[in-house]
């Protein structure tokens, strides 16, 4: 049976993995770097596909530099860098199991860096699964990465920052906006107050230009407000929207309709947790936001040995920040492979070691500004598909609770929620909401569903590809069977 | 046939002399004009499709998370059972048809 | 949960065998208590492909069996369960010259016991089955393999027993047993981990691969060995094949639900044991699983796998269940550790019961009986 062995192998090539093999890789070790996309720079740096593609995405020069740069770092033979292949199952000691549809093999390291990114923090409402309806990641990928036009109109909704990104991106290429509804409803003297705290003030400028381009634009920024329907039959054909009000409840008496065929929701991220859980790390539940994020210490190393995690994928923080964890997390990685520290490595730590200080500052800032009170189940009627996968509505759930089934795996077992293709990533987070303990968030989580491989779906006919010596029928003695 | 060039930003125009690749592929038996190498799901919509499925209780579905963790998008591709069209690149002469749930029992 | 002080019957592991003994003692009018020390179902019940097939059974099970799945066919008519019942036959292959010799050996066997199952010739096996790949040298196929879904049914008979009266309470593992010998009934004192104690007539030890821990609790020993199975459950697909299908080596079995997902049990083991409390997948002998189904069933290959987890089986080392009254007490029992316990449950459970509620009228199953383990 062969495992490639490899210093460090980093799960993930966005901002974060890119910059960890980066680092690691300049320090002598020989890395892996495995990614399910085709292309490089996971989300932020999603990217139209080589083949001839000229379109003016709205990438500023900084970002199209930075990106070579990490693109520049990775390519050396110590790093083998492997897109499209699913890491599908990670096991002590330290060791993925991975799969591309060509290859299927296992890689043993001294040391990974979880760099697995972020996806969508879901909150249902009716008539969310319409056609039409789209995450911000999805607009992202389809205007960046693709540079397709969402059908028009669009209305932008939901809660933090991303979604004046998402608007403002939307406008850059020209396309018709016709809300952005947001449902923060402090007032603006707090986006001053954060900047007090924030010493690096790009971001924050970055924010401000989103806002100036969407005023310019005459786009209607509705405060305070949130979608509490989608409507159309075989697809998007209108949004309703109503204020919030100061108990985080919907204002229903007053909802006005906007015509839309297209609607992103954006209700900010959360890690993709699912292959630190198999690995079994520590993680922290966050009750401002929901979701939880993996503990680290300074040098970015979970609690299992060996184990590092940076970016998005253990604590939101934005691109910023996985640029600066990656960057540690890769050089930390590579000392725990046992590579020797050189000076500029030294010299880059106790850089990224302040930055990383202050960006998570103006994280904190940043949540404190986008901070509602809103009740997103408020949003729920009883027809409301609460799993996509397996058509799950709100008033099967009740009624299997009004059977005695209260518990989540009961009401999995019962009605198959979390048992599609998405693995529970759309509805468990919804699940654990609707059925947790009011006093302990790790009792919520330990009467979730385990999460269990492959981390990922994966292609029964990938897994084929394994080297691996036929067994002796019947009784190989290196096979234990069930004895009959 | 649905030309899929209208609702691009930034793609040379077809007629002229360095526009990129366009190849032609079928869905559900009509044909449509793509850019190779673009995600079938970046083809279908920008071709005005925006269903791609249809769900356990016949709802229709499409698009939604545009990186390959919803499964919202998938699609047959020459005859292979769930292709997530976000993540597949387009080929020329592809054969793409809509999923079909099975029934909720 | 408050549990009772007094129960007719407590039974300690809440799985298939525990509840197969409940429903029919409940139906008679006793009170049942089943204690599970996590949630019920979770063990060998839980890491279950659900499989009802009579051709994998061993010759001294066979009648046993067939009439286990009629009571599977039933339990919604005699209980109001509904377990995801299906019949559609079974067909179990051979892929090796040394299991076509096997099967052929087996088949006329169960013959001979009155099984309705027959080899099938080629023709035959490739016309009803034209879904199984060339590397399948025969099969033999019998109309009464059956299966329930086990996720399903776990629900369903926890559900069915609760509204006979029964109280099922996960999170109450037992901590001790003692027998109040100058008790005129002859009682049990049962406490649990949450500090709870219930005074039992009848204690029913159907705690798995934890039945040799409960009997300790009685000074009595009970040799076992854990599997550790790993099963895997593919995407939702349109129908793909139409019977149940097993091995005849006993290292697969394969069925497709009715929502289209695909259940595969797996021969080969995964990892850990009972007291660590760890099971878990283990990637080479997975991969193995993976080859047979797919060489059995070829089109399996082209479906996503959604999940793979594993669960501990116990089994009594000559692989028949232990059935009976438990170290020696007239009113200690056991019901655990059978090979396949899950398909035989039903009449399992039904065979104790009548041993519970008639001793001296029922008929004895000295073959099942854990005194057998008491000469070594």
């Amino acid at each position: 049976m062969t495992i490639e062995e490899v210093d460090v192998a980093v799960i993930g090539a966005g901002a974060a993995g890119l910059s960890a093999a980066g680092e690691a890789a300049k320090l002598g070790a020989r890395v892996a770097l495995v990614d399910d996309n085709h292309y490089p720079g996971g989300q932020y740096f999603r990217q139209p596909s080589p083949q001839n593609y000229k379109h003016q995405n709205s990438t500023s020069s900084k970002d199209t530099e930075r990106f070579s740069a990490l693109l520049a770092d990775i390519d050396t033979t110590l790093v083998d860098y492997r897109p499209g292949a699913t890491v599908w199952d990670i096991n002590a000691p330290l060791t993925l199991g991975l799969a591309d549809g060509k290859r299927s093999c296992r890689i043993r390291a001294s040391a990974i860096v979880i760099a697995a990114g972020a996806r969508d923090y879901v909150v249902p409402f009716p008539g969310w699964t319409l056609p039409g309806v789209i995450t911000a990641g999805g607009l992202q990928n389809l205007i960046k990465g693709m540079g397709v036009v969402p059908a028009t109109p669009v209305v932008v909704a939901g809660s933090g920052p991303l979604i004046l990104v998402a608007a403002a991106n939307l406008v850059s290429a020209g396309i018709d906006v016709a809300a952005v509804v947001e449902a923060t409803n402090r007032p603006w003297g707090i986006v001053r107050e954060a900047g007090k705290l924030i010493r690096d003030r790009s971001n924050l400028q970055l924010a401000i230009k989103y806002l100036r381009r969407l005023h310019k634009a005459n786009i209607p920024v509705l405060r305070g407000y949130g979608v509490i329907a989608a409507n159309g039959s075989v697809c998007l054909k209108s949004v309703d929207i109503a204020p919030i009000n100061r108990d985080g409840k919907f204002e229903r008496s007053k909802t006005r309709q906007i015509t839309a065929k297209t609607m992103v929701i954006g209700m900010g991220l959360t890690p993709s947790l699912e292959l630190a859980r198999l690995i079994g790390v520590d993680e922290i539940s966050l009750p401002l936001r929901g979701g939880s994020n993996i503990v680290t210490d300074e040098k970015l190393m979970t609690s299992v040995q060996g184990v590092f995690a940076a970016g998005d994928g253990a604590s939101i923080g934005g691109v910023e920040l996985s640029l600066v964890e990656g960057r540690i997390a890769g050089i930390h990685a590579a000392i725990h492979a046992g590579m020797s520290v050189s000076k500029q490595a030294e010299s880059t730590l106790s850089r990224d070691l302040s930055k990383h200080k202050s960006l998570c500052k103006f994280r904190t800032g940043l949540e404190q500004i986008f901070r509602n009170n809103v009740d997103w189940t408020d949003l729920l009627t009883p027809e409301t598909i609460i799993c996509r996968c397996e058509d799950v509505t709100l008033d099967e759930l009740n009624q299997c609770k009004a059977k005695g089934w209260t518990s989540p795996l009961q009401l999995k077992a019962a009605t198959r929620i979390g048992m599609g293709r998405c693995q529970g990533r759309n509805c468990l987070g919804t699940l654990a909401a609707l059925t947790a303990n009011p006093t302990s968030d790790a009792e919520t989580y330990r009467a979730m569903p385990r999460t269990r491989q492959p981390a990922r779906p994966i292609l029964l006919s990938d897994l084929l590809h394994e080297k691996l010596a036929d067994p002796e029928l019947p009784n190989d003695p290196h096979l234990p069977r069930r004895r009959d | 046939m649905n030309n899929s060039s209208d609702n691009r930003i930034g793609r040379s125009p077809p007629d002229s002399e360095k526009s990129d690749e366009r190849v032609s592929f079928q869905f559900n038996g009509q044909e449509i004009i793509g850019y190779a190498g673009e995600s079938v799901a970046a083809a279908l919509i920008a071709a005005g499709i925006l269903t791609n499925r249809t769900s356990p209780t016949g709802m229709p579905r499409g698009y939604y998370c545009g990186m390959g963790v919803c499964w919202e998008c998938i699609v047959r591709i020459n005859g292979k059972h769930t292709q997530r069209a976000c993540m597949q690149l387009l080929e020329s002469g592809m054969i793409v048809e809509t999923v079909e749930s099975a029934k909720k029992p | 949960m408050n549990l009772p002080k007094v129960a007719d019957i407590v039974i300690i592991g809440a799985g298939v065998s525990g509840l197969s003994v409940a429903l029919p003692t409940a139906k008679a009018g006793c009170s049942v208590v089943i204690l599970d020390k996590g949630e019920p179902w979770s063990d060998a019940s839980g890491a279950n492909a659900g499989t009802l097939s009579i051709q994998v059974k061993r010759r001294e099970v066979l009648s046993l069996i067939h009439e286990s799945i009629q009571r599977w066919q039933q339990m919604s008519e005699d209980y109001g369960i509904d377990v995801g019942f299906g019949q559609p036959g079974g067909i179990r292959v051979a892929t090796t010259d040394a299991e076509l010799i096997q099967l052929e050996q087996s088949v006329r066997d169960q013959q001979i016991e009155g099984i309705d199952v027959h080899m099938l010739d080629d023709e035959t096996l490739r016309t009803m089955a034209p879904w199984l790949g060339p590397q399948v040298k025969a099969g033999s196929f019998c109309r009464w393999d059956s299966y329930s879904n086990p996720l399903q049914a776990g629900n369903a008979m926890v559900a069915g027993a609760r509204t006979m009266g029964v109280v099922v309470a996960g999170g109450n593992a037992v901590t001790a047993i003692d027998h109040e010998k100058n008790s005129a009934c002859g009682r049990f004192r049962v406490r649990t981990s949450t500090g709870q104690i219930i005074h039992a007539r009848h204690i029913v030890n159907t705690a798995g691969a934890w039945a040799g821990e409960i009997a300790s609790m009685l000074d009595t020993r009970l040799p076992m060995e854990v599997d550790v199975n790993m099963l895997t459950v593919t995407e939702s697909a349109p129908p793909l094949f139409d019977r149940v299908v097993t091995h005849a080596g006993g290292i697969l079995s394969i069925k497709q639900f009715p929502n289209g997902t695909c259940l595969i049990g797996g021969g080969w083991q995964g990892s850990g044991s009972v007291k660590s409390g760890i099971k878990q997948i283990d990637y080479e002998r997975f991969i193995h699983n993976m080859r047979v189904a797919a060489s059995v069933i070829p089109t399996l290959g082209n479906l996503h796998i959604i999940r793979t987890w594993a669960g501990f089986e116990a089994v009594a080392p000559d692989a028949l269940p232990i059935m009976g009254q438990l170290g020696g007490y007239d009113q200690a029992w056991v019901l655990a550790c059978a090979r396949g316990g899950y398909s035989l449950a039903p009449a399992l459970g039904a065979r104790l019961a009548e041993m519970i509620l008639s001793p001296s009228t029922c008929e004895p199953c000295p073959q099942y009986s854990p005194q057998r383990f008491c000469h070594e």
